[in-house]
């Protein structure tokens, strides 16, 4: 599944990757938002990142139905094992969580997060944030602090 | 330990002054073009050539964006008819007059300072020659404009054999080794010694210290068919061999034992390099070198590159790359409402 916006940024998201995502969405599983990390590498050359990984509600995190709290822990042990595995390539990229409606959009909490996210230092210049939605999955990313949409390539 | 390679060699592209500069170049080549068109008559003809340590391939480039770029310009001129090595400089001197505000006759240069707004500052130095002599050797003059006979006189000089006496030491990769162990010696003075001033061993002084003691440190690679250098090894040996070189002597004086060193000029005219540093002066080189071994030796003992490399963030400052052992996740928070 790849996304891109104009022509800044290329975004694939593996097979694996995407497997979890669909899982939500088959088996229908929104009645607690769920969410956590991408993680995946960049290619600078190409301007292209992949999304290779991504880690799903821990023991600390807080779901409810409309609201997913994520904390750090587990995420961040995740995030090593693959930092350490993959010698040093794949990265911190992101956020997903999913929504209760078919087209989804970010909320105004999940707005003022992403701003708050792409402005911390230690990131990657590029983040994305994903929302999956009962029918699709929509990508967002943050560009000199404006969120715009990524589009789907068909 | 880790393997630092790859990490020293980005710290040194990124502290390197190359030959190939080319604001620096052209500096310099206005104020040649200008030195042809306005020097005097009387002035015989002259030619030029670079010196310092840009021209033996051992520049740093440097932190307070303060460049220095040497020429040497040996005039064909016999030092025993120009008793007064001033009148020499003088010529040079008013050639580039009002090129810049600054044009003034030091001890062993014409300087030319450039400053252009919020530019970086450049001095050009003017190192002037007598070429021409019965001896056959070269002298330079020395002197200010307005110093005492005993003060003004020509110096035996060879800035171009010691080009040469550098640069010929080591060849091909190994001779990249000793110039990029030089730039790291360098780049730890900057960062450990507090002023410019006599207390601090001056960039030759460092450049030949590593000229008698550096080693070249690599291995075979047999897979790879190509030798593998270890410039943390290199540094490290160098560091070792120059801390041992210095000797204990009582200074009568300050009534003290101090640890000295001297290590002469491999050309004309092989003076002591250090011989403007008082003994307490180079008791405290001295004591750098030691603490520069203790963390050198702190550096072998980290399993983590990150780690490593914020102990050679202290010797060497921020140009030193760092790398994170991690990737930072943080926290999050979401809502569908």
């Amino acid at each position: 599944m790849i996304f891109f916006y104009e022509e800044l940024i290329t975004l694939e998201i593996e097979e694996s990757a995407k497997c979890k995502f669909d899982n939500y969405i088959k088996n229908n599983k929104f009645k607690l938002e769920s969410g956590g990390i991408l993680i995946g590498t960049l290619n600078h050359a190409m301007n292209k990142i992949m999304i290779t990984d991504i880690t799903e509600p821990q023991h600390e995190d807080r779901q409810s139905r409309f609201m997913f709290t994520r904390r750090e822990k587990g995420h961040q042990d995740i995030m090593d094992t693959l930092w350490e595995n993959s010698h040093y390539t794949k990265t911190y990229l992101g956020e997903w969580h999913t929504h209760n409606e078919p087209s989804p959009t970010p909320s105004f909490v999940d707005k003022r997060n992403w701003i708050k996210i792409s402005e911390r230092d230690k990131n990657s210049q590029w983040l994305f944030f994903i929302i999956v939605g009962t029918r699709e999955i929509r990508v967002w990313t943050v560009i000199q602090g404006k969120i715009v949409a990524l589009s789907k390539k068909s | 330990m880790v393997n630092l390679q790859k990490e020293f060699l980005d710290f040194h592209d990124k502290i390197k002054l190359s030959d190939e500069n080319t604001i620096l170049r052209e500096k310099r080549e206005i104020l040649l073009n200008k030195l042809s068109d306005n020097i005097c008559d009387e002035a015989v003809t002259y030619t030029t050539f670079n010196q310092g340590s840009y021209a033996m391939g051992t520049g740093i480039k440097p932190e307070d964006d303060d460049y220095d770029i040497d020429v040497g310009v040996k005039f064909d001129i016999n030092k025993d008819n120009y008793s007064d090595p001033i009148k020499v400089k003088k010529w040079v001197r008013d050639a580039l007059d009002g090129h810049t505000k600054s044009v003034e006759i030091r001890r062993s240069c014409v300087t030319v300072t450039y400053q252009k707004d919020d530019e970086p500052i450049y001095h050009v130095d003017f190192a002037i020659y007598a070429a021409a002599n019965d001896d056959g050797k070269m002298y330079i003059a020395k002197g200010k404009e307005f110093s005492t006979e005993e003060n003004r006189k020509w110096e035996l000089s060879d800035p171009q054999g010691l080009i040469t006496t550098i640069k010929d030491k080591y060849k091909d990769d190994d001779a990249k080794q000793f110039r990029r162990v030089i730039r790291y010696l360098k780049k730890w003075r900057t960062h450990n010694f507090s002023s410019d001033g006599n207390g601090t061993p001056t960039g030759i002084s460092l450049t030949i210290l590593a000229y008698n003691y550096f080693s070249v440190s690599k291995t075979y690679d047999w897979s790879k068919q190509k030798d593998v250098y270890d410039d943390f090894t290199a540094l490290y040996n160098l560091a070792r061999s120059i801390k041992n070189s210095f000797s204990y002597k009582w200074n009568e004086t300050d009534s003290q034992w101090y640890h000295t060193i001297s290590t002469d000029l491999p050309v004309e005219p092989y003076n002591n390099l250090f011989e403007k540093m008082t003994d307490k002066q180079l008791n405290s080189f001295y004591t750098k070198v030691d603490t520069l071994l203790t963390k050198l030796d702190e550096v072998k003992g980290k399993d983590k590159r990150s780690d490593a490399c914020a102990v050679l963030i202290k010797i060497f400052g921020e140009d030193f790359p760092s790398t994170v052992d991690k990737s930072m996740v943080g926290t999050s928070e979401s809502a569908s409402l």
